[in-house]
């Protein structure tokens, strides 16, 4: 099971992380290596296809407001998503692989149980994962998720 | 055509074949197009934009409906189209020196002509042009044309410059990107990570780059990003710390 890491997320993680790969069953490939810098949104469900993928790792730093609408217009494209948000002062590229590393068994067995896209947000306490589905009934009774 | 998106996206169906399949329910956004809160339109447009201004203006209708209505705990979402257009309204508002009397109903019927084509998949070339009567016209070219009281002397000079700005806000929309002011090597581009700030040319967010930066130096940003310039890094910080100016270059 093959996972992207996004433009912005250090390469480097993906190679650490395939060290243990035989504990968590998943190849995590970065998009620096499969496509060339400025890949537009549309393009990531077809690089997904074309490399086997499953799912892409971004960065979840930052309330942006809008980002939940954009997490959901991936899973609408078929990707899943997984985000890293690291607790506050816990910013540094190794928190961030090692928060990854930690959950790593969760992340594989969430995607692998997945009969359609999902959302895995990771943060030091573990992890949370929705469905499309979920996101949208969320979203139209509340707050953003 | 953005009425026409809008509606499309507020039932679920795409313009791209392939994006939306297997979900019965409402979708906000098709992959590939941006949608902005307010702050984050005020933000890319800064320094002249505010919120408030946009909220108003969404108020007035100027702007049309957003893509999401705001309510507590979750904020109005606008389009791509919403964020040129506020960017346009502003433009105007500040070139053609409005009387206070005037800004409101003349902004609206310049905004409502100017849009309905500026926005259309055929382009119509724009042509400003003064009246006899003091008054500002605005042409299509096609026989179609309107006139609004500025209540004000319009220095001639100025109307190339909007005819210019205007080209400019249909290449934007056309390349679904925007440049920030003052920040050469960042843009809002709607198809890239949902339209977020990023460094122009990748796939990374100025959050991003300024939430590393609180912990590595820029000489470590450098090797995360070898491809990526010093001051884009360094612009990318400065850009989320706007107003706050922590970050020594």
């Amino acid at each position: 099971m093959k996972v992207i890491l996004d433009e912005q997320l250090d390469p480097r993680s993906a190679t650490v992380l395939n060290v243990i790969e035989d504990r968590h069953g998943c190849t995590f490939v970065s998009l620096r290596d499969l496509a060339p810098p400025k890949t537009q949104d549309i393009e990531i469900p077809n690089i997904c296809k074309r490399f086997d993928a499953v799912a892409l790792v971004t960065a979840d730093v930052k309330d942006f407001g809008a980002k939940a609408v954009y997490f959901e217009a991936l899973l609408t494209a078929g990707v899943s998503v997984i985000t890293l948000r690291p607790q506050k002062r816990a910013s540094v590229l190794e928190a961030q692989t090692a928060l990854l590393l930690s959950w790593s068994r969760e992340v594989a067995n969430a995607l692998r149980d997945a009969s359609s896209p999902v959302l895995i947000r990771v943060n030091n306490s573990g992890i949370s994962t929705r469905s499309l589905e979920e996101l949208v009934e969320q979203a139209s009774s509340s707050g953003t998720p | 055509m953005y009425i026409v998106r809008n509606l499309l996206v507020q039932v679920g169906l795409s313009e791209k074949e392939g994006q939306v399949t297997g979900s019965r329910e409402r979708r906000l956004m098709v992959l590939g197009e941006g949608v902005y809160t307010v702050a984050e339109v005020a933000r890319i447009l800064r320094p002249t934009m505010t919120s408030r201004k946009v909220h108003y203006w969404l108020k007035k209708g100027i702007l049309g409906d957003p893509v999401r209505p705001g309510s507590p705990g979750r904020p109005a979402l606008l389009s791509f189209e919403q964020l040129l257009m506020a960017r346009t309204v502003q433009h105007l508002r500040d070139n053609l020196q409005f009387s206070l009397q005037r800004i409101a109903p003349s902004i609206e019927i310049l905004s409502s002509f100017v849009f309905g084509r500026l926005f259309d998949e055929e382009w119509y070339m724009l042509r400003f042009f003064e009246t006899d009567r003091g008054t500002i016209g605005v042409t299509d070219g096609l026989n179609h044309s309107i006139e609004v009281d500025t209540g004000q002397f319009v220095m001639p000079e100025v109307l190339p410059e909007l005819e210019a700005f205007l080209n400019k806000t249909r290449q934007d929309w056309e390349r679904h990107e925007v440049d920030i002011e003052g920040f050469p090597h960042l843009v809002s581009n709607a198809g890239i990570v949902g339209g977020s700030p990023t460094i122009r040319e990748t796939r990374i967010e100025t959050a991003f780059v300024a939430y590393l930066a609180r912990d590595l130096s820029t000489e470590d940003l450098r090797n995360l990003y070898p491809y990526v310039e010093k001051e884009a890094l360094l612009e990318a910080v400065r850009f989320e710390s706007w107003g706050r100016e922590k970050f020594a270059a």
